[in-house]
């Protein structure tokens, strides 16, 4: 691993969770093996996976009050406009995001990468969820699969994951 | 693309850039478009230049900079904090600050 | 606390750390905080009452009446935080 510029601005929060909400956070034992890049992202199809609670707007708000969490996405059509969304998220920062949503959700600058020949294309729709749930094995089991199966779907070559 | 470095330790992706930034601001500040662009670039230069799985890439950026960085640029350009919400085209009107530190 | 967490708490009968799980979920981590929030929803549910207004006690009677129980009780949690937006005091900005 390369040298720290910077720690992170929140120090253990590792330790914070699970102090806190002890079993709720992912772990594992290995990575998986890494997966060749077939051809030049210039040419692969992107699709963007977010944990940030954006949804278009006039869809069923996320629930976040439910104690437990909610285990289901919205797809975020890729060539939606900011104003076209929303974010339905409790527990993280949103004053930037509220200002402009690329601050979390970097709609269009993926839309301007695609224009500028750097990424080749988006894939349809991107995805989004809310990142307080409190089972992990069911959020790995559900919803992490219903997201992966949909990115298959669309085709997609190529994710950039931004867990809020 | 991470902004709590010991999380993405434990969770162990294959491909991992982080940003010692506030948390919800995994791409940077309000409106600074080509901090946002390089890091997405940077984020997917990881696709074809990773060696190995597992490894997670500090990208050289200090917070306190983008956050001076981003109120001097919309102190600098008008209009920019008006209309929550709307994304100003800002990148091509301002010049390439680059990340410092 | 994860889920099955939870369930062992409850088929424990530990109610100590279901509260303490409560507090935490409405206090965004914060437990003291968490004890704060509840008070804070509950004055202001007593407020809007104190001139007697009118109320529409059909909906709620009816409400109580014929919704499930997993219902009622997720409405609890959405009057509460409805509540405690309504104070104008929000905490759940992710700095706690």
């Amino acid at each position: 691993m390369t040298a720290r510029s910077e720690t992170q601005l929140r120090p253990g929060l590792w330790e914070t969770v699970n102090a806190r909400y002890p079993g709720s956070m992912i772990s594992n034992d290995d990575v998986v093996t890494l997966a060749p890049l077939a051809r030049p992202v210039s040419q692969c199809r992107l699709t963007f996976v977010s944990s940030a609670g954006v949804q278009p707007r006039g869809t069923l708000p996320f629930d976040v009050v439910h104690p437990v969490g909610d285990y289901t996405f919205r797809r975020v059509p890729s060539q939606a406009r900011p104003d076209d969304l929303e974010i339905h998220q409790l527990k993280y920062p949103t004053d930037g995001a509220l200002r402009d949503l690329n601050v979390i959700f970097p709609i269009t600058r993926l839309q301007e990468l695609v224009a500028d020949g750097v990424v080749g294309s988006l894939a349809p729709s991107f995805y989004s969820f809310i990142g307080y749930n409190m089972d992990p094995q069911l959020l790995e089991r559900t919803l992490a699969e219903d997201i992966a199966d949909a990115v298959v779907a669309d085709a997609a070559e190529i994710a950039l994951l931004a867990p809020a | 693309m991470t902004v709590a470095r010991d999380v993405t330790e434990r969770v162990k992706p294959p491909r991992a850039v982080f940003v010692p930034f506030r948390m919800g601001h995994h791409f940077g500040v309000p409106f600074a478009g080509d901090l946002q662009r390089a890091i997405i670039t940077a984020a997917l230069e990881r696709l074809s230049t990773a060696p190995r799985s597992g490894d997670i890439v500090d990208l050289p950026y200090r917070w306190a900079d983008v956050r001076r960085e981003g109120k001097l640029r919309e102190r600098g350009a008008t209009g920019l904090t008006s209309g929550a919400r709307t994304v100003v085209p800002d990148a091509a009107a301002v010049p390439e600050s680059g990340p410092s530190g | 606390m994860s889920l099955p967490y939870l369930k062992d708490a409850v088929a424990a009968g530990d109610r100590d750390t279901l509260l303490r799980y409560v507090r935490l979920h409405l206090g965004d981590g914060d437990e003291d905080v968490g004890r704060r929030e509840i008070d804070k929803a509950w004055v202001q549910a007593l407020v809007p009452l104190l001139d007697l207004p009118q109320v529409d006690r059909a909906f709620v009677l009816d409400t109580l009446a014929t919704k499930d129980h997993a219902t009622l009780a997720h409405l609890f949690f959405s009057l509460h935080f409805h509540l405690v937006r309504q104070s104008g005091e929000w905490i759940h900005d992710g700095t706690l």
